[in-house]
């Protein structure tokens, strides 16, 4: 009890205030109390041999389960055979195991046998008798009919199994095998051998005349009770799961080889939606988990990764081959252990650990080679379809061309011109990629290690893109003593990105993108050097044409994640377990650009360099203390209680020069600028600290009836003085119904009922936000030719500010059919966001643009379903399926008295409103103009003027029109109206895993139904633009002519007006991977030297099926943007991948 | 045992010391900004404040202002696409007055917080303070002077709305406040401050400073807006003192090339690649897609690497405003270089439309960076309104004064020799205006100012561009206030001329 008062000393830190006392103390604190845990031997009881227990009709199964808990004695049956077991009544005291055992089989129709330590169950049969002799006696041993077998056991790998149990078949004779997986045991001949280990699936072996054997014993397939899901400062079995947790089967993904962690999950998860950035090598992840909640602040999960939270900048600085679990928590009850930072879900990710192999190691090396490719390119104009164009607009330009000879056009042979230049190939390529990984793990009885180290050089399609990284993990554990484990976590990556193109088809770049410049602005001059003359722009222009960004500029961004975790667990007494960690992260981001000299934009002021160095550490201690006792045999009770301290400094510096001398040297020498004048620095540094208490008990009733409970007070300082602290509770039931008497007879295997509320936080947002600020500049007004500091008001003081909040709801079934073949959960939820953090727009007479403040609601409701089917399982086939599909519903319910805010408009013309938030709407809503063809003749113009069924930026035939809906006559912001949700209605994926023999396909598909996304570049591409490229439907355009029924705008059409034109359904069948592979055993071969090698085949993104007419539905250049999903604004286009792979264990 | 208990007493020692409060640890202190609370210290620190008073200047004296005051007049026009520059503006397409309001209320907030925190401050010596506020107060008069001319009735306020949460929700709900009063405040204000400027010229000022030269100008153009006859001849009597005759100061110091001349009396600051504009882009004849040529004729001076864009055209009218005897029309209008006639104005037998000329253009401008200084005010400007209203409070003598003055710089055998009558006189002002401070950011003011804003440009640009002749309507003389402005006041702001 003393270490439980200590405990609470160091949980509850003191209410007044010392202000001599620095942040080292908080530091040196941490590092006390894994001293003093340490330092603590408190004396527990082992095993013993003596049985106390006291059940009343309890199953069997139960009273085996507290014997082998009481004893450590293993047992061994066949399920079916307790099905016709009577329930127990029993109340010993110290009694022996035999006797107690003695007690549970009188009268049942089963008897035992003890092997060494295991307790070996069988029917009662003629033969009864002789079961009641003591094994050790074998009074058949000595017949002569009898033949010594000597044998071998081995796991999926080869490798010796120590302790596994083999019985002859019929008869209770049974031995052990040894360290080296060999025994010897003695049985008639013909007869039947059954080896069990834990673990993995029992065979039986019919020996015939054989004398040696080799058994290999596959891994059983993990059925849900047995699998351990990591819940958030604790784990669970997962039929013992209140909440609602997915967890990904990670074998599913064993024969998958991607470099991305999100790759990984895409489509794996239930109401989990994961969303790359953009296709780039190595760039970031979108999640949202449940859909969007926040305006203002992040709606991404908070990531967990070995406990340690904040620990990964980034889902993909991991190695997917370091992973050992993925946990994904959804619902209150779940994530309000978390508290503030639990409102977006909670990915929990393990890493692998070693694993007690009698001191040998295994090693597992692994290679992929591949390469990438464009999955298909715009179809965009080619030069005659342009040159057409072009003419047709000097068609337009004035009724004297109209009558002109085709000589007199700017281009009097259009098809002389032919293809033209094509951008998009010239700046792409197929681009290989290599991947190699090598992994250790093993340990001994006292020491478990794992690491692993790899190296990634991935070239990107679009040319001189790339991405080069190296990670390095350690994880180790170490029994310190019967009381004590110990242990580290260590990693690091450092990713180097090259991606020296600028603009990728933002249409706001429509000069200098490679999907717009026009088809017959060549891409070389006659002299094989690279133009730079863009004829298209405006009245033509001297440009920085794709090829120049993509030959000579120079961008590259660093990132380094070095991210450590020391932990220790400390068993005082029995039940009581206290965790302590203390873990550091720390990340360097360093970006280095340069625009050298050369580039035609700089040709008269000289190269251009930015640098910058964001360095940023976190350090987190927790603690907790958890109490497990079954009281009596039915109430199962576990409490826990923690307390957790962090503090998270981020540091920037960065610098800006212009006019260096030399291209080669600009980037570093950065002290030799000419004129300092041209050099801009600035530097910022932030400090973020955390203080929470978080408490949770789970009850359980004889497995029937569960409650969980969570309590956390979190307090962040990125808050206002007065609102830094806030209680986010939750509670969960669930009732396995299938435990129920009335159950009995069910064919189910499982049926569960869940039921969780709750309230989790958010406070994603940046720091000393609830403070005023004054900024500085040095690049403000030019005062005698230099910039002095000037210092101006740039943040208004918000003493309100505080936590957003999200009271979820959730109900599950759990079900199993068929011997657990097919397993389906359902889940319904439903979740109300409020005190939003948004960023609400001022009156700008203010002065001021936006503030951040509590404002609003949105609610969200969804329903889940995950199936897991194994359609075939057969010893030589199998087939294994699972599918998932998600629903959301997300609205604004309150915005105040704002009545929108504007997230995005379309930034040419009068910059219409394209997504925003309004009361009743979707919070994902997509706003324009109804597109309504183009007016065909002036009668249609003119009788419009009295109908006003139409609105125009241009009233001339051959202009597009949209629907006046107020028919007002006005084209206003008044026609600018609701057009849809990027929200799917319905979206998920369908895995499919084949085995044949050692052939093993795996086929996996994502899908989204239903949503929109808009293309804004189709304001040029479009609209007929002259001053880009078009989509090459953009053919069929009207002419009075040749096509007086078109619909599609005439030359020169882009009159900024956001439509539904450019909608999109974002609806997507995507066969996202497709591997096939083929696993060698070298160990008789190599004489057990090496044991397997895995070859595979593997494609991602092999085919795709959409409406939508850019290269991928899937993307959002809005990168993590809390507001924007599914804005394609130029994207780097989503690769197509084939890759070898080969994976060598021994 | 012994141990344990050691140890769990040195933990409770420590844990005991370190009653160090969760209060403290959760507390935000910024290490990187400043707070009004902790600044102005110093007079430097004022200095930088006021330095922040300036830096909205950028976002307004740029090619957006260029057109809307410039390219939407009776002197010139250009018509490639945008609302502002064919009258297509409206509430929800508000055009540049969208940047114009959100620049000046900027401005004006800094302003009035720098002022207020001079104000307050115990650090800094009284005696420094009226120099340092001038300052700040004449910046935030020219953002007035800006809005009120681009939307008439706007908002107002000189409290720091920066100060807290209230004291911004109460600016917040200003709706338009009279043009004229918001102007006779800021002339209250910049006489009170005036005094104790540099009474010198504002090229002479260290650092491109605005003084008193710049406040007088002020002065006076907000009382000719208000026809406060008395105070305008007042505050230009005040500049002649200062700037003494214009024969002293070369025409060729006009160009926008010539940076920060004796003429000149406020000028927004541009330099190479540190601030660039991009109004040279509008004023440039167009260039081929290689070597120096523009419109045809080589113009070394300008480089090989400019982006041009459609250029302004001057209308007839303004073309007919020139004698071919005055120096103004070749540098303000460009029909040739070097004696090579551009294509355009040599098109339909030399009748063709000239380029603006070399007084805009931008030597070596690379890309679209234009590094002119652009003119705001400058010397001529003030003997033209000294003319104007000396005129107006009929007093022939010192109008015909000042306008031959600017007149006799170009050409001595211009100069009035008698007094035309009135009326007669105010257009000659209005036309001597437009020969000689055309492209300097005023023409659309002056018109609107005058009242025959609708007339006169219905009567030049209207009749050579047709777009121009469908949209353009009275009340364009005002910009409508941007939509999003009008539903965040919460219908407090309004466009009634706009809502027809």
């Amino acid at each position: 009890m003393q270490l439980i008062a200590l405990t609470q000393s160091i949980v509850f830190p003191c209410k007044n205030g010392n202000p001599l006392i620095k942040k080292t103390w908080l530091i040196m604190k941490m590092t006390i109390v894994l001293l003093t845990i340490a330092c603590l031997h408190v004396s527990a009881k082992g095993h013993a041999q003596s049985v106390t227990l006291t059940v009343k009709n309890a199953p069997l199964e139960k009273v085996f389960k507290e014997l082998k808990k009481q004893t450590g004695y293993d047992f061994w049956y066949e399920s079916e055979l307790l099905q016709n077991a009577k329930n127990v009544t029993l109340e010993v005291k110290n009694a022996s195991l035999t006797n107690t055992l003695d007690e549970c089989f009188r009268n049942q129709p089963l008897t035992y046998s003890i092997i060494q330590k295991i307790i070996v169950v069988k029917l009662k049969k003629r033969t009864e008798f002789s079961l009641l002799i003591p094994a050790q006696i074998k009074p058949l041993e000595v017949s002569p009919l009898l033949i010594n077998i000597n044998g071998t056991v081995t796991d999926e790998e080869g490798k010796p199994l120590e302790g596994a149990t083999i019985l002859v078949k019929g008869t209770p004779n049974g031995t052990k095998s040894d360290a080296n997986g060999n025994f010897s045991i003695s049985a008639e001949p013909n007869s039947t051998l059954i080896i069990s280990f834990v673990g993995y699936e029992s065979t039986e072996i019919k020996i015939g005349n054989r004398t040696t054997i080799t058994v290999q014993l596959k891994p059983s397939v993990a059925v849900g009770d047995e699998v351990v899901v990591q819940i958030g400062y604790g784990s669970v079995k997962k039929k013992d799961i209140t909440g609602a947790v997915s967890v990904v089967n990670m074998k599913d993904l064993q024969n998958i080889p991607v470099s991305r962690v999100d790759q990984m999950l895409a489509g794996r998860i239930a109401g989990a939606e994961f969303m790359s950035t953009d296709g780039a090598p190595g760039s970031g992840t979108t999640v949202r988990i449940r859909g969007t909640r926040s305006i203002s602040a992040s709606n991404e999960p908070l990531y967990v990764v070995d406990g340690v939270i904040d620990g990964i900048n980034n889902l993909n600085d991991l190695n997917p081959s370091d992973i050992a679990s993925i946990s994904v928590l959804k619902d209150a009850s779940s994530t309000a252990i978390y508290g503030s930072r639990g409102a977006n879900g909670v990915i929990i990710i393990t890493t692998k650990g070693g694993v007690d192999k009698n001191g040998k190691t295994d090693f597992n090396f692994r290679t992929s080679q591949g390469f990438a490719e464009m999955p298909s390119y715009l179809p965009l104009m080619t030069a005659t379809e342009y040159a057409q164009l072009l003419n047709d607009n000097f068609y337009f330009s004035s009724t004297a061309n109209q009558t002109k000879p085709l000589e007199d056009y700017p281009f009097p042979d259009p098809l002389s011109l032919g293809k033209g230049s094509d951008w998009q190939r010239a700046s792409t390529r197929r681009a290989p990629f290599s991947n190699y990984s090598l992994s250790a793990s093993g340990g001994s009885k006292n020491t478990r290690y794992f690491f692993s180290g790899g190296y990634d050089d991935v070239q990107g399609v679009i040319l001189n893109s790339s991405m080069k990284r190296y990670q390095f993990r350690l994880n180790l554990d170490q029994t310190l003593s019967k009381y004590v484990k110990a242990g580290v976590r260590l990693a690091y990556s450092n990713t180097t990105q090259e991606q020296p193109q600028r603009y990728l088809g933002a249409y706001s770049n429509w000069g200098v993108a490679f999907t717009m410049v026009a088809p017959i602005v060549p891409i070389y001059n006659p002299d094989g050097t690279l133009n730079s003359w863009n004829s298209q722009a405006y009245s033509g222009g001297i440009v920085d044409l794709p090829l120049f960004d993509l030959t000579l500029r120079k961008n590259s961004t660093n990132t380094g994640t070095l991210s450590s975790m020391l932990y220790m667990d400390v068993t005082p007494v029995k039940d009581i377990v206290l965790h302590s960690s203390v873990s550091y992260s720390n990340f360097n981001i360093v970006t280095n650009a340069l625009v050298p000299s050369t580039m035609p934009s700089r040709a008269a002021i000289g190269n251009a360099i930015s640098k910058s160095v964001n360095t940023n550490d976190n350090i987190l201690n927790e603690n907790t203390v958890t109490y497990k006792h079954t009281f009596g045999s039915d109430h199962h009770f576990d409490a826990m209680y923690g307390f957790t301290v962090q503090m998270q400094n981020f540091n920037r510096i960065s610098m800006s020069g212009s006019g260096y001398y030399s291209d080669e040297t600009a980037l570093w020498d950065i002290g030799s600028i000419p004129d300092k004048q041209n050099l801009g620095i600035s530097g910022a540094k932030e400090l973020q600290t955390r203080m929470s208490h978080l408490a949770r008990v789970n009850y359980n009733y004889a497995e029937k009836y569960y409650l969980t409970a969570t309590l956390r007070k979190d307090g962040a300082s990125n808050f206002a003085a007065n609102n830094k602290w806030a209680y986010f509770p939750s509670a969960a039931l669930r009732w396995n119904v299938l435990n129920e008497n009335f159950m009995k007879k069910s064919k189910l295997d499982e049926f569960a009922i869940r039921l969780s509320a709750g309230t989790a936080g958010n406070d994603a947002i940046s720091r000393y936000q609830s403070l005023d600020r004054l900024s500085s500049s040095t690049s403000g007004y030019l005062f005698g030719g230099t910039q002095p500091v000037a210092f101006y008001p740039s943040g208004l003081a918000n003493a309100g500010l505080k936590w957003e909040k999200t009271a979820m709801y959730n109900a599950g079934v759990d079900l199993s059919f068929f011997n657990r073949r097919l397993n389906v959960t359902l889940e319904v939820y439903k979740s109300e966001t409020s005190d939003l953090l948004l960023t609400v727009q001022l009156p700008t007479q203010t002065g001021f643009s936006s503030r951040l403040m509590n404002f609003g609601k949105t609610s969200n409701k969804g329903i889940e379903l995950t199936v897991n089917y194994d359609v075939i399982r057969k010893p030589d086939f199998s087939w294994q399926t699972s599918f998932t599909a998600a629903h959301d519903k997300q609205m604004v319910d309150e915005i105040g008295l704002l009545g929108r805010v504007v997230t995005n408009n379309l930034t040419y013309g009068p910059s219409y409103f394209i997504n925003g938030y309004q009361k009743g709407y979707p919070v994902n809503a997509s706003f324009g103009f109804q597109y309504a063809g183009v007016w065909h003749s002036q009668e249609e113009i003119d009788q419009n003027k009295t109908d006003k069924q139409y609105v125009s930026t241009s009233y001339q035939p051959g202009r597009q029109r949209y629907i006046d809906q107020n028919h007002d006559g006005v084209l206003n912001g008044d026609d600018d109206i609701y057009l849809g949700t990027s929200d799917p209605d319905i979206y998920g994926g369908w895995q499919n895993t084949f085995r044949y023999k050692k052939v093993f396909l795996s086929v996996f598909f994502n899908y989204s139904y239903g949503g929109v996304i808009y293309y804004p570049a189709g304001n040029f591409l479009g609209n007929a633009s002259i001053l880009t490229t078009g989509l090459q439907y953009m053919v069929n355009r009207w002419q009075p002519v040749r096509n007086p029924d078109g619909e599609l705008p005439r030359p020169n059409g882009q009159d900024n007006i956001p439509n539904d034109r450019f909608l999109y359904d974002a609806s997507f069948l995507r066969l996202k991977a497709a591997s096939i592979g083929y696993v060698f055993d070298l160990t008789k071969v190599t004489a057990s030297k090496l044991k397997t090698l895995a070859l595979s085949l593997n494609g991602s993104n092999l085919l795709l099926l959409k409406h939508y007419i850019g290269w991928d539905p899937e993307v959002n250049t809005s990168g993590t943007s809390s507001t924007l999903r599914r804005i394609d604004n130029g994207s780097y286009p989503a690769n197509r991948t084939i890759t070898f792979t080969a994976e060598l264990k021994f | 045992m012994k141990s344990i208990k050691l140890y769990l007493l040195a933990a409770l020692a420590i844990f005991a010391l370190s009653i160090s409060s969760c209060h403290k640890f959760l507390e935000e202190k910024p290490e990187s900004f400043s707070s009004a609370a902790n600044f102005y210290q110093t007079e430097a620190q004022a200095q930088a404040a006021v330095n922040g008073c300036y830096i909205n200047l950028y976002k307004i004296y740029n090619s957006g202002l260029m057109c809307i005051t410039e390219y939407t007049t009776d002197l010139a026009y250009l018509n490639a696409g945008s609302a502002d520059q064919t009258f297509g503006i409206n509430p929800a397409n508000p055009g540049f007055g969208a940047t114009i309001w959100t620049a000046c209320y900027n401005g004006i907030m800094i302003c009035n917080s720098t002022i207020a925190g001079i104000k307050k401050a115990t650090a800094i010596a009284e005696t420094k303070k009226p120099a340092l506020i001038g300052e700040a107060a004449t910046m935030r008069a020219l953002y007035y002077y800006i809005v009120t001319s681009t939307f008439g009735d706007v908002p107002f306020y000189t409290s720091d709305a920066s100060s807290s949460y209230e004291a911004m929700i109460q600016v917040a709900k200003l709706g338009r406040m009279p043009a004229a009063a918001t102007r006779d405040s800021m002339i209250a204000d910049l006489q009170k401050w005036a005094p104790a400027m540099p009474q010198t010229k504002s090229s002479s000022i260290a650092n491109n400073r605005a003084g008193a030269a710049v406040a007088y100008m002020l002065i006076g153009k907000m009382a000719l807006w208000n026809k406060e006859w008395d105070v305008c001849i007042n505050a230009m009597q005040k500049l002649k003192d200062i700037y003494g005759p214009l024969s002293q100061y070369s025409l060729t110091d006009t160009w926008f090339r010539n940076k920060n001349k004796p003429e000149s009396i406020f000028e927004v600051q541009y330099s190479g690649i540190v601030k660039v504009g991009n109004t040279a882009t509008q004023l440039t004849p167009p260039k081929a897609a290689t070597g120096a040529v523009y419109d045809g004729v080589t113009i070394p001076e300008l480089g090989s690497v400019a982006t041009t864009f459609t250029a302004a055209t001057p209308t007839d009218y303004f073309i007919s405003l020139y004698d071919t005897t005055d120096p103004r029309r070749n540098t303000t209008l460009a029909y040739t270089y070097n004696g090579t006639w551009f294509n355009r104005p040599k098109s339909n037998n030399y009748t063709g439309k000239p380029w603006p000329g070399p007084k805009f253009w931008c030597p070596n401008m690379s890309n679209q960076q234009d590094n002119n200084n652009q003119k705001v005010f400058r010397y001529a400007d003030a003997l033209l309104m000294l003319a104007e209203a000396a005129n107006e409070k009929d007093d022939p003598t010192t109008a015909m004064e000042a306008i031959n003055e600017v007149k006799a710089r170009a050409n001595a055998n211009f100069v009035l020799t008698s007094y035309p009558g009135k009326d007669a006189f105010l257009e000659e002002v209005k036309k001597e205006c437009a020969r000689e401070l055309f492209g300097e950011y005023g023409r659309k003011w002056d018109l609107v100012r005058w009242g025959d804003f609708y007339t006169r440009v219905k009567a030049t640009s209207a009749t050579e561009v047709q777009i121009i002749q469908e949209n353009l309507h009275p009340y364009h003389e005002y910009y409508p206030i941007p939509q999003a402005e009008v539903d965040r006041s919460g219908g407090v702001l309004t466009n009634d001329a706009y809502n027809h």
